[in-house]
């Protein structure tokens, strides 16, 4: 197929194309499409709003760190070791009865 | 401007098809688009090339943001509605027309089917060149590219759509 049948090919193809386009006011008047621009802006506009808000978030959390009170005695009194506790008189209450006890107990309840 | 858009506007929708993979809805959109771009100043013509030539590289670049963001955005299945509604009244159209405009009709879809199978590049030149009757170099121009990756796009895009336009 040389350079001629294929420009006519074209031809064809351009007039069947031309049958089917839009006149030029036609595609001027048509519902103008939202530019991508246009698509986008809604997005942009809530990008300070949503960077504001992270700014305040942020700057509250370091006026909480700045304005935390100091350590009090108590906080920083140091930690009573197990060992260093003695004996006290109320100890035998951590005692559990034997486990045969609450068996026998349990097995009663038993029909 | 609006006169020399005017005075453009067949070969710039033929542009406009050929750009969106002959999608016509598409391509009525992105043409839209483009020609605001001009009007409304966004795109200016600085007289560094012919208008046409200019012209072709708004609505080409026009097109490739248009179906980019159809990709991305949730307008596809719009376009794809209408591309279908469409290709049922050219079937319904190719029915009633008399043989020699159905023969002729038939051809043009047929090689509307063979370009799609080109390589991009290779479809725009050869749309370029053969279609709307430019030179190789305005062509270039338009895609953006060197002469000599024009040209070469151009030799081995014919030879592949003559090979596929000679089999049965």
């Amino acid at each position: 197929m040389n350079d001629d049948e294929l420009k006519k090919r074209f031809g064809e193809l351009k007039r069947h194309d031309a049958k089917r386009a839009p006149t030029f006011e036609a595609t001027l008047a048509a519902k103008r499409p939202q530019s991508i621009g246009a698509r986008v802006r809604p997005l942009l506009a809530v990008v300070p709003i949503v960077a504001a808000a992270a700014v305040f978030v942020f700057w509250c959390g370091t006026a909480n760190k700045a304005s935390a009170p100091a350590p009090t005695a108590v906080a920083r009194a140091p930690r009573v070791r197990v060992q260093a506790q003695a004996a006290m008189p109320t100890d035998f209450l951590l005692d559990t009865a034997p486990v045969a006890v609450r068996l026998d107990t349990s097995s009663e309840l038993l029909p | 401007m609006r006169e020399e858009l005017a005075a453009l506007h067949e070969a710039s929708f033929g542009w406009a098809l050929a750009c969106c993979g002959r999608d016509h809805a598409l391509a009525e959109e992105s043409l839209q688009v483009a020609y605001f771009k001009v009007l409304d100043g966004r795109a200016v013509f600085r007289q560094q090339s012919t208008f046409k030539t200019w012209l072709f590289g708004v609505i080409r670049l026009t097109a490739l943001e248009q179906r980019r963001w159809n990709v991305f955005g949730k307008r596809r299945g719009d376009s794809r509605g209408e591309g279908s509604g469409d290709n049922l009244d050219e079937l319904a159209d190719t029915r009633r027309a008399p043989d020699s405009e159905a023969g002729a009709r038939e051809r043009a879809e047929q090689l509307a089917r063979a370009m799609s199978r080109l390589a991009e590049r290779q479809r725009e030149v050869l749309h370029l060149v053969f279609y709307e009757d430019l030179t190789i170099a305005e062509a270039a121009t338009v895609m953006g590219v060197s002469l000599g990756t024009a040209r070469q796009h151009y030799e081995r895009g014919k030879h592949i759509l003559a090979n596929t336009l000679e089999k049965p």
